[in-house]
């Protein structure tokens, strides 16, 4: 089992990205997990026609938490999809919350259960407190993509991101396996961050240009790769899966 | 720590060392052991496990309560505190001021008490050991939640010395025109209160406070004589001093008020009202260990063996027995 986490700014297409991967991942015949650890909860909407779906603490608090039918579902193409949620913006903990969703998943043996070959997470932008750090820290991802564009703050995010990993670096920590520049098309894109990336002592990996088939497929509530499997986008997010995969 | 500039003291406890501060109370026990002295009020802690275990240990005589509610993962992770609002109202139906000490896990969650506050006779106190620079510090913030002014005729004079045994004995004291404060627990209460005349009789003053309210204070001129004398003759050496013992921050005010070049303070009694005084005092270097050899070319005024005498004495009174102490060693 392969564990990888996704960090980078809010709003860089974090989600996107590892949703066409899980399925471009499915398509090639591997079990997967993608695990939405945003407390919005809006990582798996396009592998479900752009539905929310109930969380695993929205079903902890309804107290239906014995066993995990409430909170995964499996889309079409086979992606098992799991959020962990988070309380109401403005009450509870969201950190603790993280924190306790990763635990149910541990407690219901989820993995042990599903053997997935990969698990993919999709985290919040900003890792404002030791909850969002979970699937780095404590030996949940064994590796770390930082998903960005060429944008000042969205580098900014990134060189932060890296900056953790780095300073705690130590056994147990995802490594940092480098960027994924999700390009916006701003002037001098790839060499801002290619430099970026050699400041960060990091490299860029990958690179997905911007493309309108994207906004076509999660206008229809899904993925490129389900949407369009034959469209161009479609066959890039293959080639990062056979990146990732190796 | 060595001595350093008094702008660059921290808002933060302090631990030189772990030997000497070992089994000190967290906020929680401290204001929970001062309230089982008013016989007036239930507690009520609202934490988790440990806030429970230590705070069960405490020994209320019925009808009065003492009940500690533990937070579960779920009420942590969503705030959810209608089950603690609940339990708060049960405890509250005896009728008596219940204090609802809120403990550091629910202050770092920072849920909406609301429901708690609106429970009549309920009284919500935030008490995060983790806010004080000493755990004593938060009785200021319990005694400020407790004691509202209310309006009426304000007449005579109040002791605030913190012997009253019920919460309704220290509230009528809150009709008095003076307020005289002999405990640093009830400062940040009265000094609130506008159109009184609050006087802080915990601290040491310069030696103007002391000329002015010493009719209102009782203070023997003979013994104001003597204290000014002493500190005239430390100002007339004309020599850098550094003070230090208990309160070293106040006989440095006062020495600095009859002309005395005082540089530096240290003392070991580092908390809220201390830390404040320091800032107030301005252009003095600051240390909390006696350890730290004075900063060069001061000449030490050293009365810290005094300082369990001290430590029971107030204003004035503490101020003369460490000028007497430092005649005696050092002029």
């Amino acid at each position: 089992m392969k564990r990888i986490a996704f960090y980078g700014k809010g709003g860089i297409g974090k989600s996107t990205t590892v949703s066409n991967l899980a399925a471009a991942l499915a398509r090639k015949g591997f079990s997967v997990f993608q695990f939405g650890c945003d407390p919005k909860a809006d990582s798996t909407i396009n592998h479900h026609g752009g539905k929310r779906m109930d969380t695993v603490l929205d079903v902890m608090r309804r107290g239906d938490d014995n066993d995990e039918a409430g909170f995964i579902y499996k889309s079409p193409l086979g992606v098992y999809c799991l959020e962990a949620g988070g309380p109401l913006p403005g009450t509870g903990c969201a950190g603790r919350g993280i924190i306790s969703a990763f635990e149910k998943v541990d407690e219901l043996k989820i993995y042990e259960k599903y053997k997935p070959d990969f698990v993919l997470y999709d985290v919040l932008g900003d890792v404002v407190c030791g909850g969002f750090a979970m699937p780095i820290r404590n030996g949940y991802a064994d590796q770390l993509y930082i998903v960005t564009s060429g944008e000042m703050m969205s580098l900014y995010a990134a060189d932060n991101i890296a900056r953790a990993v780095k300073n705690v670096g130590k056994t147990g920590y995802a490594v940092l396996k480098g960027l994924i520049l999700n390009k916006k098309n701003i002037e001098g894109e790839d060499e801002l961050t290619r430099k970026a990336a050699e400041e960060m002592g990091t490299k860029v990996v990958f690179t997905i240009p911007r493309d309108k088939t994207v906004q076509a497929a999660e206008a229809l509530g899904k993925t490129v790769v389900e949407a369009f499997p034959d469209s161009e986008m479609s066959r890039l997010y293959m080639k990062l899966a056979e990146m990732v995969a190796l | 720590m060595s001595y350093i500039p008094c702008e660059k003291l921290k808002k933060r406890r302090v631990v030189t060392s772990h030997d000497v501060f070992c089994a000190s109370h967290c906020a929680m026990d401290v204001a929970l052991e001062e309230l089982w002295r008013l016989d007036d009020v239930n507690v009520f802690v609202l934490g988790v496990g440990e806030c429970a275990f230590y705070s069960g240990k405490v020994v209320f005589e019925p009808p009065r309560i003492n009940r500690s509610y533990t937070l579960t993962d779920r009420e942590i992770v969503f705030g959810d505190m209608s089950a603690a609002a609940a339990a708060l109202a049960d405890v509250c139906a005896n009728g008596l001021t219940t204090v609802c000490l809120v403990t550091c896990v629910p202050s770092v969650m920072n849920p909406d008490m609301t429901p708690l506050e609106e429970i009549k006779g309920a009284v919500v106190v935030k008490t995060p050991d983790f806010e004080g620079i000493s755990p004593y510090d938060i009785m200021g913030k319990v005694y400020k939640s407790l004691l509202k002014m209310t309006d009426g005729p304000k007449s005579g004079t109040a002791f605030w010395d913190g012997r009253e045994t019920s919460l309704a004995a220290l509230r009528k004291k809150l009709s008095a025109a003076t307020h005289i404060v002999n405990n640093r627990d009830f400062l940040p209460a009265l000094s609130e209160i506008g159109g009184v005349n609050v006087i802080d009789n915990v601290n040491i003053h310069g030696i103007d406070f002391y000329n002015e309210n010493a009719a209102a204070l009782g203070l023997d001129k003979a013994r104001l004589r003597r204290a000014a004398e002493i500190a005239c003759r430390i100002a007339e050496k004309r020599k850098p001093v550094t003070v230090m013992g208990r309160s070293a921050y106040g006989v440095a005010a006062f020495l600095r008020s009859l002309g005395a070049d005082v540089r530096a303070v240290c003392f070991a009694d580092y908390n809220a009202v201390s830390y404040l005084a320091c800032r107030n005092l301005g252009n003095v270097a600051v240390s909390l260990d006696y350890a730290d050899p004075p900063p060069d070319g001061t000449t030490l005024l050293d009365y810290s063996s005094a300082d369990g005498e001290l430590a029971g004495k107030n204003g004035f009174d503490k101020l003369c027995a460490a000028l007497n102490h430092t005649e005696k060693s050092c002029l």
